[in-house]
């Protein structure tokens, strides 16, 4: 009776505590669903450049986001498993029936690193910010619904609301980091806001709402960020997150130092480079650590032809327009893409093939029916062929009118991957009686080229795609400017960008999931039917990790850090 | 002497101006300029890019720039750098530090270890340890520093030779460190590429050292003093060595200019945050008062060393006179 007693009250005692703790806590927090671990510790990681600002909306590379993005929230995120939209700051959001009006309900009681409550001003602030026409940010044109500015409102202190022009379905997508009004109101109303929280700015004045906070910066040497003692993630003891005291990015510009950096131990996790990966595995229990291989990773490499009439080129040599723009000749082309080669040589046999424009990680949107060019040179010949293109004795390739199928194949000069994906398409494509020139040249002019001045025959080249196809529509669309082979068209020259322009134009207003699917599915057909872009192969994204990092749960969509807050690190 | 000093420091100030004038020009030439780099990127549309020339100048004739520039810059202000939106000074200012630490050890290093092996090398002449002085040198010039510096790289990543760092400039606990420890600290991570730097350096300038010392020693005086019954030492170190150096104070001179700007490959490498680097990044990027900074500060080394070599010169060799 006595013991039964005193278990009773050491329970009831117990279970008092527990309660106090979580009642301190604001039931809009997150609760970590990873095992509990221990707070402390340092993780090291290497980051390949020097971050260029701290300011989000000045930060056009991957080296500053990079930095940002573990200090800086959002309303929305991306599950790391799923892919789908989920809430982040914003707990949760509806809309009105037409898609017009938005309204996102932030969690109460979450605070900036320094203690100051995050509200619905803020996010008011950062649309002004966005909107002001002297920051030159793209989130402003990432925010633009049929050419408008959206207006916006605060409705409560935890409530914001957006109102659109017409519907707009990748508003989710589109939203911002929120920055903290308290700390850059006054740089912005002093017209210095594209000058604060640049590198040179003291730490301690760069608040943040993620899992760390700013806490130094060495150039060229490394980055070291703080556990933010005010972060709205909890375990289920109630113990505020993150576990990890202290986060430092070292600064190692090249990826063979990185990978002996990890060798020596001197880092907890660090990309593998394909001719790695063999090594890493077999040295997996010597090195007490974990290699893992996400899959495909969102960059694309692809073959592009000048459709563009207004190539200066063309003038002499109207033959070659006339190749680039005949679906036979760029359907022999595509077929002519020895991707297995591509995959072993390049890459060590750690990459994919492609076949649209939808990266592979992207589930929900990739048409995996889309025709496809295997590598097959009759096939290729076929094609030719049939749009009288002839061969001589010498096996010399000639089109109908008696001109030598020539034309200069380049890439940027110094990118290891795309000089030999450029070798082997060489030999292919002089195995088909083309006399192909390769010659890359300088980024600059490769890109001056694309944009400006349009002399250009063939390039390789590559860009990083995302989760939603919308974000490509400044290649897709025939106005963009990224729309290599033909750019910045007043009218669609073709009928086929005509219906893509359409489907780029209806996929931003439909809001239901699966009629966005069945256009995107479309428009990928459209592209593997005309291959205007003939996509080659992607690479793997293999990362290692140490076993004494607990709750590791790397995924292709959130990197190995999208659950850096519940990471710790065991002895 | 003064007035000569005076001088040639007065005609440094058009020569710079002449070369600043080139390098500016030069770096237009070519095309594209710095927004090209994010014009791929397609989440930033042609308006704000168009924006951002605007603000930078960029839009404006290459003459206007450079007057502009310059104006600027002859009351010391070398302007802001587009990547970092801070001030090219600000941005260069600690750098300077770090690469003229890294090539100052480098460059002690060298000639410690070259006059010496040379001078050596030239009495010893075509003996067996000439030979092989010579080849350890000449191994030295003909690998390439990326190339060294990886494979020291390797071994310290796999080997942990004398527990040395792999890469950077201080470690991540740096900041922990005691006033001793934070020294050691440094020179911890300045042994490698201080290594690698001084090994590319060193097996020209021990060649030149025994050249110059074996003309020396086939001199009448030399055949002079020794006939004088002079102590081979004596003979060696007062007069054939004086007369055998003066050609490597000119090179010294030059190695002045090296100081801050020839570490670049090196400090990639070993991941060491100098101003080579940086500096290459801005040329490449077209970072254009990045760039130009790190060019005028070169072209003023390189004067100055110059200048310096001369004097060094004048005063080591009577016979040089300068009215």
């Amino acid at each position: 009776m006595k013991k039964s007693l005193i278990v009773f009250f050491v329970g009831a005692l117990v279970l008092a505590m527990s309660f106090s703790v979580i009642a301190s806590i604001p039931s809009d927090y997150v609760v970590s669903p990873y095992p509990v671990g221990t707070i402390g510790e340092t993780l090291l990681s290497a980051q390949i450049s020097d971050p260029r600002t701290f300011n989000t909306h000045i930060a056009k590379e991957t080296s500053s986001t990079d930095i940002i993005y573990r200090f800086l929230t959002s309303f929305t995120q991306y599950d790391p498993h799923t892919a789908e939209l989920v809430p982040s700051l914003a707990k949760g959001w509806d809309f009105s029936d037409d898609g017009l009006e938005w309204t996102f309900y932030l969690r109460e009681g979450v605070k900036w690193s320094d203690g100051t409550p995050l509200t619905a001003y803020d996010a008011e602030f950062t649309f002004d910010v966005i909107y002001d026409e002297s920051v030159p940010t793209s989130s402003r044109d990432i925010l633009q619904v049929a050419g408008q500015y959206l207006d916006y409102e605060v409705i409560d202190e935890y409530t914001f609301r957006l109102y659109l022009p017409e519907p707009f379905a990748p508003l989710l997508n589109s939203m911002p980091m929120i920055v903290p009004k308290h700390a850059l109101y006054d740089a912005w109303e002093a017209g210095m806001y594209n000058e604060t929280w640049g590198v040179n700015t003291p730490p301690s004045q760069i608040i943040g709402s993620d899992a760390f906070m700013l806490g130094g910066y060495r150039p060229g040497e490394r980055v070291v960020l703080l556990r933010n003692p005010n972060y709205w993630h909890v375990n289920e003891e109630g113990e505020t997150l993150p576990y990890i005291n202290r986060w430092i990015m070292q600064i190692v510009e090249s990826q063979e130092a990185q990978s002996l950096a990890f060798e020596a131990g001197q880092t907890h996790v660090s990309p593998v480079m394909p001719a790695d990966y063999a090594r890493y595995r077999m040295n997996e229990r010597n090195w007490d650590m974990t290699v893992y291989n996400l899959g495909p990773t969102f960059s694309t490499l692809f073959v592009v032809m000048n459709q563009n009439p207004r190539g200066p080129h063309f003038e002499e040599e109207p033959y070659k327009y006339e190749w680039f723009t005949d679906l036979n000749f760029r359907r022999a082309m595509a077929h002519a893409m020895d991707k297995d080669t591509m995959i072993d040589q390049l890459y060590d046999g750690l990459a994919s093939p492609q076949w649209t424009p939808v990266s592979a990680p992207n589930d929900f949107f990739l048409n995996p029916d889309v025709p496809r060019y295997e590598y097959d040179l009759d096939k290729s010949r076929e094609y030719l062929e049939a749009s009288g293109f002839t061969w001589d004795a010498q096996g010399r390739l000639f089109d109908a009118d008696g001109n030598r199928v020539s034309f200069i194949m380049t890439t940027n000069a110094g990118n290891v991957v795309r000089e030999g994906a450029g070798n082997i398409i060489q030999a292919d494509l002089q195995e088909l009686g083309m006399d192909v020139t390769f010659t890359p040249v300088d980024f600059n002019l490769l890109v001056n080229q694309l944009v400006s001045e349009f002399e250009w025959d063939v390039i390789i080249i590559g860009l990083t795609g995302g989760l939603e196809p919308h974000s490509g529509r400044n290649v897709w669309h025939s106005s963009g400017n990224l729309h290599m082979w033909n750019p910045v068209q007043s009218e669609p020259a073709t009928d086929w960008e005509a219906r893509v322009d359409e489907i780029f134009d209806e996929a931003a207003t439909v809001l239901d999931p699966q009629e966005r699917q069945a256009l995107y599915y479309e428009w990928q057909e459209i592209i593997a039917e005309q291959v205007p872009l003939i996509y080659t192969v992607v690479q793997d994204s293999i990362i290692a990790m140490r076993n004494t990092v607990k709750n590791a749960d790397p995924t292709i969509v959130g990197g190995w850090y999208h659950n850096i807050e519940s990471l710790f690190i065991s002895r | 002497m003064r007035t000569y000093v005076i001088r040639r420091i007065l005609q440094m100030i058009p020569l710079l101006i002449g070369i600043s004038m080139i390098s500016f020009f030069v770096l237009n030439l070519s095309p594209g300029d710095f927004l090209a780099q994010i014009e791929m990127n397609p989440d930033i549309s042609s308006a704000v890019i168009a924006q951002m020339r605007a603000e930078f100048g960029l839009d404006q004739p290459v003459w206007v720039q450079y007057f502009n520039w310059l104006k600027e810059v002859m009351q010391l202000n070398f302007g802001y750098s587009f990547a970092y939106r801070i001030p090219v000074t600000d941005l260069i200012g600690g750098r300077i530090l770090n690469t003229f630490r890294l090539s100052l050890a480098a460059t002690i290093l060298t000639w410690v270890v070259a006059i010496p092996i040379g001078v050596h090398a030239a009495i010893n002449r075509y003996t067996v340890r000439d030979n092989i002085l010579t080849f350890f040198t000449f191994f030295g010039i003909s690998i390439p520093n990326f190339f060294f510096g990886l494979i020291i790289l390797y071994f310290l990543a796999r080997y942990g030779l004398f527990n040395l760092p792999v890469g950077g400039m201080t470690s991540w606990y740096h900041e922990e460190l005691s006033f001793m420890g934070r020294m050691w600290d440094y020179i911890r991570h300045l042994i490698p590429p201080t290594i690698v730097l001084a090994t590319s350096g060193m097996a020209g300038l021990m060649r030149q050292m025994r050249g110059q010392m074996m003309d020396a020693m086939g001199q009448d005086y030399v055949r002079t003093a020794r006939s004088k019954g002079l102590s081979d030492r004596v003979v060696i170190y007062k007069h054939a060595l004086r007369n055998a150096i003066n050609p490597l104070i000119t090179i010294f001179g030059f190695s002045i200019s090296a100081l801050l700007s020839g570490a670049a490959i090196t400090e990639i490498v070993f991941s060491y945050p100098g101003l080579g680097n940086m500096l290459l990044t801005a040329v490449r990027q077209k970072d254009l008062y990045v760039a130009m900074a790190g060019l005028l500060m070169g072209s003023a080394l390189l004067i100055l060393g110059n200048l310096l070599a001369d004097i060094l010169l004048a005063i080591t060799d009577p016979r040089i006179r300068y009215n």
